[in-house]
Parts: C-alpha cells; sequence; structure tokens
C-alpha cells in the first residue's frame, strides 16, 4: 500500500521522529512509505512569515526559537494543542484560558495569536500536500502536542478524499485515550494503540487484501463495524523483543531538512532507539511515572546492533549528536556498548536516561563513549520521598550520582518532585540547609509538584491517595465538544488537590535552588591524593575558601568509604571488615569532624561525602555558545 | 584529625609559588623539550598538584619542538594545574597558534602574553587569550569564549563549527585530502611543501577562515572539542 506517516507540530525538530522512523522501517519491506514532517513545515510557514513581517511586531517573533519554545515547553498546559483549535474546530478567536497559558509558561500571548491564526491555512496546505503523494493510507503520530494538529489535519483530508484511510497512533492514543479519539472522531478510521509496528503491519495487510474481518482480531486496534460503531479491541499483544525492533529510518527527515531554511536554526540529532519499557519499573514502579504498565516490560537491542546502528547513522549523516528514546540505558551496555564507542575515538554527543545510583566505573564508562548528557531520574534528595516514590534509592546516594558525574564533566538534567502522600516538612527542611554544601554540583532544572498522570500507580490506585482527579482544565478547551466521560477517557494529564507538602515548602525549595543556580558557575569542592594523604579544596560559593588535609590513613580509608552514603555504625563495620579496626564511636565521631566542615551530606542517619577530584581542565558553568544562526557549508 | 591549611590559589603560578612547604602542590620549572618529550612531569596519580613554568630557549621560540597531543595529554591526570610560558619574546607565530590550539582543547589553564598586535586576532581569540600584553590583548581577553570555533571528529569527517562572528557557520570537511590537510595542519606546514591539491585545498581552508598562512607557514585554527562544559545548556 502507498502509506503516507504524518508527523504534526509539535515533534521537536531537532531530531527524526521515533515513532515514524521505527514504522517507516518496518512498513518498507512491503509498502511505499513516505514521511510528512509537517512539523518542519510548520516551522517554515511561520519563519516564512517572520521574514517578511514589520520589524518589532509579533509576527516577527514566529522564529524557529518559537516552535521550540511550544514545543519543549506547552505540553503541560495544553499550549500547542490550544494553538491548532483555530484549525479544527474553525474557532475565529484565539481564546482567554489559552492566552493565559502562554503567559503562565512565559510565551508572549501575542506570538502565540499570530501562530493560531496562521494554524489553518498551514493545515490547508498540509493537508494538499499530503494528498498530492495520492497515499492510500495516512498515519498520524501523536505523542505530546500532537494530537490537535492532526485531527485538523485529518479532518482535511477526509473533506478532501473520503477514500482515504486515516490511522491514528503514538502515545496519546494508548488505552481508553485512543479508544475514545476514535469514538469522538469520524475521520479517523483505525486507531493503533502501544507498540504500533505489529498491528499496524497486520493492518495494512488486512486493507491491501480487502480483509473485512481482520480488523475484529488485531490487538488494541480501534475499528468501525458495518453500521458504523466505534469498536476497541483489548490491548496486550505481544511485544515485540529487541532484536525485533526494526533500526529507525532517519533518512526521511535528514532529506527534509537539508532543504529547508530551518536548518539555518538548529543543530539536528541523530534518534536512536536502543530500549523499550523500563527495567526497574518492570519490578517497581515508580509511583509518579506515566509508562503503562502494558509497555514497562524492559527490552533492549544486543550491544553490538547498538554501536553498529549508531555508527552507521553518524557515518551517513554526518551527524554527531545523538539524542535516544530509552526511558533507562540497559545496565550491560557499561561494559559492552560504552567501552566501544570509546574506542571508536569519536567525538559524540549522546543524550541517555540511566538509572540514578551509579558507580563511579560507570560514570566514566559514560563519559569515554561520549554519553555526556544523562537524566538520571533523581526526583529527590531524602530518603523517604524516594520510598514513597519506590525509586530504590536513597537520598544520600542520588547525592554520590550527582557528584560522579560532576567528576566526568557530564551535564546532569534532573528535576526536584515534591507532593508525595506520607512525606513530611522534614523530608524538604533537612535538604533545603544543605543545598549550600551542594553549590559546586549541578542543581535540578526545576522543583514542580508532581503531576497525576494516566498509568501513574498513583492513577490506577486512587486509595495510594489522589483519589479525587479530572482532566485539566485545558482539555476541555481543546475537546469542547466531548463529554465529561469522554473527557475522562481522552486525557493524559489529571489536575488534583495538593498532597504533602504544603506551598510555602515548595517556595522554600524554589528559592534555594535559585540560589544554587547563582552559585555553581564559581563553586568548587575538589580533592587530591598525594603521597596517600587526601586534601581537600573548599571553593564554594557563600563559604570562606579552606584547604583541608586528612593525614591518617585510617580517616583516608573512612572518608573513601562514606563515597556511598553510610551510618557510623555502616562506616565501621566497612572499614573493619577492610583491616581498619575501629567502632561506630569512632566513625561517628569521623563524620561529625567532615560535618563541621561541610564536606558531607546528611539525611536519614547516612553520610555521604562531596568532593570531586581536582580537575583543572573541567569547563564549568559556562553553556558552549549555542547557534542562533549557523549557515551550513562543506 | 583533620587539618587545615591556608587555602592555596590553584588558578594561578603566582598563587601555587605563595603557597609554600606543601607536599601537595608545587611550582616545576621545565624545558621546552623535556614537555615536548612528555618527560617534563612524573606520571603519577598521587603527584602533587604542579604549575609548570615553561622557559623555551631562543631557538625553540623559533620552531620548536613544541608538545603534541599525547604530551599535552598527559599533564591533567599527573596532577598539572596550568602552565606559564616564560619567554622574553613571543614564539613565531604559526608555533604559537598550534600550541594555543592544543593548550585550548584541552583547557589547560595557560598563563601567556606579550605584544600581539602583529597577529591576526581577529582569527584567533576564540583561543587561549595573552594575560598580559598590549590593548590588542585585552581585546582578545574580553572577545574570548569557550565553545567559539572547534571541530569535532567524526567517522572520516570532522565536524566544524565556528562562531567567532555572527552569523556562525557549519562545516563538514568529508572529502579525503581536505580532511587529511586539515589534521596535519594542527602542526605548522611549510606552504611551499605542499603539492598542487594541497594548496587548493589550503585555499579553501584560509577563505573558510579555518587556517591562517602567515610568513609561508600554515596552521589550522579550530581546536578539538575535547571538554563539553557542565551543563551544556544554560540553565
Amino acid at each position: 500500500m502507498r502509506v503516507t506517516l504524518a508527523v504534526m507540530p509539535w515533534h521537536l525538530m531537532t531530531a527524526p521522529n521515533g515513532a515514524a522512523g521505527v514504522l517507516a522501517a518496518a512498513l518498507a519491506p512491503d509498502h511505499e512509505v513516505t514521511t510528512y514532517y509537517g512539523s518542519i513545515s510548520f516551522a517554515e510557514h511561520l519563519l516564512g512569515e517572520a521574514e517578511t513581517a514589520e520589524e518589532g511586531t509579533a509576527r516577527a517573533r514566529l522564529l524557529p526559537e518559537a516552535y521550540m519554545y511550544v514545543a519543549e515547553e506547552g505540553f503541560t498546559g495544553g499550549i500547542g494543542e490550544w494553538l491548532f483549535t483555530g484549525a479544527l474546530y474553525g474557532h475565529r478567536s484565539f481564546p482567554d484560558e489559552a492566552s493565559a497559558a502562554c503567559a503562565a509558561i512565559g510565551f508572549d500571548p501575542d506570538v502565540a495569536e499570530q501562530i493560531f491564526e496562521l494554524a489553518p491555512a498551514f493545515a490547508d496546505a498540509a493537508a494538499q500536500e499530503i494528498i498530492a503523494g495520492r497515499p492510500e493510507v495516512v498515519g498520524f503520530t501523536t505523542t505530546f502536542s500532537q494530537t490537535i494538529p492532526a485531527l485538523a489535519v485529518a479532518r482535511r483530508l477526509r473533506a478532501l478524499d473520503p477514500d482515504i484511510t486515516i490511522v491514528f497512533g503514538g502515545s496519546n492514543c494508548d488505552d481508553t485515550m485512543g479508544a475514545a479519539l476514535h469514538r469522538c472522531f469520524p475521520e479517523i478510521d483505525f486507531v493503533v494503540r502501544r507498540e504500533g509496528e505489529a498491528p499496524l503491519r497486520s493492518l495494512l495487510a488486512a486493507l491491501a487484501e480487502g480483509d473485512q474481518g481482520r480488523p475484529a482480531s488485531i490487538p488494541g486496534l480501534c475499528w468501525r463495524d458495518a453500521d458504523g460503531t466505534s469498536r476497541a479491541n483489548p490491548e496486550g499483544g505481544a511485544l515485540p523483543s529487541g532484536a525485533q525492533f526494526p533500526p529507525m529510518d532517519q533518512s526521511a527527515y535528514f532529506e527534509r531538512l537539508e532543504e529547508s531554511p530551518v536548518a539555518d536554526y538548529i543543530q539536528p540529532a541523530l534518534m536512536m532507539e536502543s530500549a523499550r519499557g523500563c527495567w526497574w519499573g518492570e519490578r517497581h514502579h515508580c509511583t509518579f511515572c506515566g509508562l503503562s504498565d502494558l509497555i514497562l516490560p524492559f527490552r533492549s537491542k544486543a550491544p553490538d546492533r547498538v554501536v553498529e546502528e549508531l555508527l552507521a547513522g553518524i557515518e551517513r549523516h554526518q551527524v554527531l549528536d545523538v539524542l535516544t528514546t530509552d526511558n533507562i540505558v540497559d545496565k550491560n551496555y557499561y561494559e559492552t556498548v560504552f567501552p566501544t564507542l570509546e574506542k571508536s575515538d569519536l567525538d559524540l554527543r549522546v543524550m541517555y536516561e540511566i538509572k540514578s545510583n551509579i558507580t563511579p566505573e560507570q560514570a566514566r564508562a559514560l563519559r569515554g563513549a561520549g554519553v555526556i548528557q544523562v537524566q538520571p531520574g533523581i526526583e529527590n534528595l531524602h530518603s523517604l520521598p524516594l520510598k514513597l516514590m519506590r525509586k530504590g534509592v536513597t537520598g544520600a546516594n542520588n547525592v554520590a550520582t550527582l557528584r560522579e558525574l560532576q567528576e566526568q564533566s557530564l551535564t546532569v538534567l534532573w528535576n526536584y518532585l515534591v507532593g508525595f502522600p506520607g512525606e513530611t516538612d522534614g523530608c524538604y527542611q533537612e535538604v533545603i540547609t544543605q543545598i549550600p554544601l551542594l553549590y559546586h554540583l549541578q542543581p535540578p532544572l526545576g522543583a514542580h509538584r508532581i503531576a497525576l498522570e494516566r498509568f501513574n500507580p498513583y492513577f490506577d490506585h486512587p486509595d495510594l491517595g489522589f483519589a479525587e482527579r479530572r482532566p485539566r482544565s485545558w482539555y476541555r478547551g481543546v475537546f469542547p465538544d466531548l463529554g465529561e466521560p469522554d473527557l475522562n477517557d481522552v486525557a493524559y494529564l489529571f489536575e488534583t488537590p495538593d498532597q504533602g507538602v504544603g506551598g510555602a515548602t515548595l517556595t522554600g525549595l524554589k528559592a534555594a535552588f535559585d540560589a544554587w543556580r547563582e552559585a555553581y558557575a564559581t563553586s568548587a569542592l575538589t580533592h587530591r591524593a598525594v603521597a596517600g594523604r587526601l586534601h581537600l579544596y573548599d571553593r564554594r560559593a557563600g563559604r570562606r575558601a579552606a584547604d583541608h588535609v586528612l593525614d591518617e590513613p585510617a580517616e583516608v580509608a573512612a572518608y573513601a568509604a562514606l563515597g556511598r552514603g553510610r551510618s557510623p555504625e555502616g562506616l565501621a563495620r566497612h572499614l573493619s571488615a577492610g583491616g581498619w579496626p575501629v567502632d561506630a564511636a569512632w566513625a561517628s565521631a569521623f563524620i561529625d569532624d567532615l560535618t563541621a566542615l561541610g564536606l558531607v551530606f546528611r539525611e536519614s542517619g547516612r553520610a555521604v561525602t562531596l568532593s570531586t577530584g581536582h580537575d583543572a581542565t573541567a569547563v564549568r558553568g559556562t553553556a558552549i555558545p549555542t547557534p542562533a544562526m549557523v549557515g551550513a557549508g562543506t | 584529625m583533620i587539618r587545615d591549611l591556608p587555602p592555596v590559589d590553584l588558578t594561578s603560578a603566582a598563587g601555587v609559588a605563595a603557597a609554600r612547604g606543601r607536599p601537595d602542590v608545587r611550582v616545576l620549572e621545565v624545558s621546552l623539550a623535556d614537555l615536548a618529550s612528555g618527560t617534563a612531569v612524573p606520571r603519577g596519580k598521587q603527584e602533587p598538584l604542579t604549575w609548570l613554568r615553561v622557559r623555551p630557549t631562543g631557538a625553540e621560540l623559533d620552531g620548536g619542538p613544541w608538545p603534541g597531543d599525547d604530551a599535552l595529554g598527559a599533564l591533567p591526570a599527573a596532577g598539572v594545574v596550568g602552565l606559564t610560558l616564560e619567554a622574553p619574546a613571543l614564539p613565531r607565530a604559526p608555533w604559537l597558534i598550534a600550541f594555543l590550539v592544543r593548550a585550548t582543547s584541552f583547557q589547560l589553564p595557560l598563563e601567556w602574553g606579550g605584544p600581539v598586535a602583529d597577529l591576526p586576532c581577529g582569527l584567533l581569540f576564540h583561543l587561549a587569550p595573552p594575560a598580559f600584553g598590549d590593548e590588542v590583548a585585552g581585546k582578545w581577553r574580553a572577545a574570548h569564549r569557550y565553545g567559539q570555533c572547534y571541530w569535532r571528529r567524526g567517522p572520516g569527517f570532522a565536524a566544524v563549527q565556528d562562531l567567532r562572528e555572527d552569523p556562525g557557520a557549519h562545516f563538514v570537511i568529508h572529502e579525503p585530502g581536505l580532511l587529511a590537510l586539515f589534521h596535519r595542519l594542527a602542526d605548522p606546514v611549510e606552504v611551499a611543501d605542499l603539492g598542487a591539491d594541497d594548496r587548493a585545498h589550503l585555499r579553501d581552508l584560509l577563505d573558510a577562515r579555518l587556517a591562517v598562512e602567515l610568513g609561508g607557514v600554515a596552521v589550522g585554527l579550530p581546536y578539538r572539542l575535547r571538554r563539553w562544559p557542565a551543563p551544556v545548556i544554560d540553565f
């Protein structure tokens, strides 16, 4: 069949769309597949307007950075969806609620209004462009804020050509969400839910063969029976194994970008998929995590395959930056993929999500491989909220992770989450008072109250504390014709009464983080072992510069042992087992001495050291200038 | 018992020198030849933090030998926290530039300076700036920022990012002959020694401002980006 995969705004256009890349590769052997990058087209559309606009007007600011701002920051407020409601429903004026939502994230409502006004013409053009390719099937991927834009184009396609088969898929189509979209939007013929390769292949085979009976048996598929009634097959078909994941086809994206004026504004990265699911979540689903149980089983690609695909993509597209879609990196890769990449001596920049709780060797392996940006899922620095989250890590060890990553000069992207039923104010005060000790480590991007999302254990089990919930208010605005039951089914993000600590604590936390951000660039706490002694150099902002030295071998050994969070008893046991016969009193006194000098972080009875190996070549706190406008040349 | 020591300034030669009688820091006077041969500093993990004072002889100022990647790259692990280039005159320009490119690549703190007004500083301010000198030296220091002109190694290509000017430029050097010359220019090359093809390639690099030719000797300008800042993005 002739299939067009449509990637609509607000896909983050700095890399190929993962879903489209996987599906294109999965379908290519049997079908003629093209990919329409509506994200790039829309950004071009906006850029075209900006270039002819009068200087200083809102229209003049419709640059790719405006597109990226909506794509990166707009999801939880439904901004991207709001911006296409005019295109879908024919509304003429930009709703006040949408304006307010834009202002709330620091996006100028005047610029937003321009986008809102331009979206309908763009949707017309998009539909025309897709139709011109004469596809028999058009598949829309919907994740984050792509649903309304996709519906806007789907509606136009349906009007232009009643015979085209329209399929929706993607994260916004999982579970009841996809079934609700199917019920409520007749322009959608089929919805494919969960991992799409197998059901989509089956569906296309059925369409090609004219097999009317097959849709009823494709796992998870939403289809219409002879009466036009929407039917939703139970989900839960077999999940593909790592060996079955097709390699992501990136060429459609790079070809499209190459010919685009938008290319001058962005630095594209490769998109890689090396695993699906989560090996931690399979056993203990983190309570705030919105990954559905059905796709939690962890499956990863074999290490040599990962390396091979990575290097092939880098060579083919001549790009050295790599994003990964993995929810968590396969632990195996620390000893396989990463050492192999290190040997290649390429200057890669790879981004991965990892489990917090990594060893120094693992941190070294990341750096050697060029995995210089990680999301370690830290979330909190106190063991009680972490336990409530089922993260499987202590606060002290999260600090150890921040320290190990800092030692390797890796960029750490992390957030601080609050609002867990059962947490106490103490969990936060204990941390707030010690934040100045952490000034030399990377601060979190922000502190947020946790949001209830579909598929969280909190969502599935109201008895855990979030019994009252309703869809975020913007869903009603972007789906004005849906009744409450359908809205409840279609929503992914929910509002709940606040749980856990109050607003004052959250405010205090944010203020402490603001100070941390200010202090980071000028702060360091380093050590150097010289002739068996450990020397420490404290240059953290807000403290007097101080040098310390540990002379005694037992102290040096104890300091090393406190690289992992330990209680005094635990420290004494560990040292005694290692040939240093000390008792808990000694250990306690030593930890207190370190505490007096601000050299340890303490929580839940454990202490952990903070210093990193002295490295005069570390580049701190000054991000590489990002090209605002870079021309391409060879 | 944890002892306190007066805090040492590890960011300058003067700071390290001022910390006397300590086992953890020292200043070492080394020759350029020793630096180039990799024998300037004992390579141990428990060596003191060391500031190197390098005094090139007159002959060395004129043509080296200067340390290559291996020699410079080994210094941080051996405890070197900075290097001062002490000379009565500036080294011959192409060699100075090659050295600055390497030092910037390894992000080794470097103290150097002198009369730079005769150098094409408009092409050089992405490199480790002079700590002292004339008015132009001051402008170089003010304009300098990490990440303004660098390259990254890919399989069979070098990706160059040049943000010295606005708008910036991004190049992918993949043609084998051009790529080979680009790599060769990590050290100064006598233009007279180049064949016709290489001269054409050199012309391309000069036009793109990725190399400079001074007194018949050419040298490359972008440094290999080995250290990403932490964080790589702005907060």
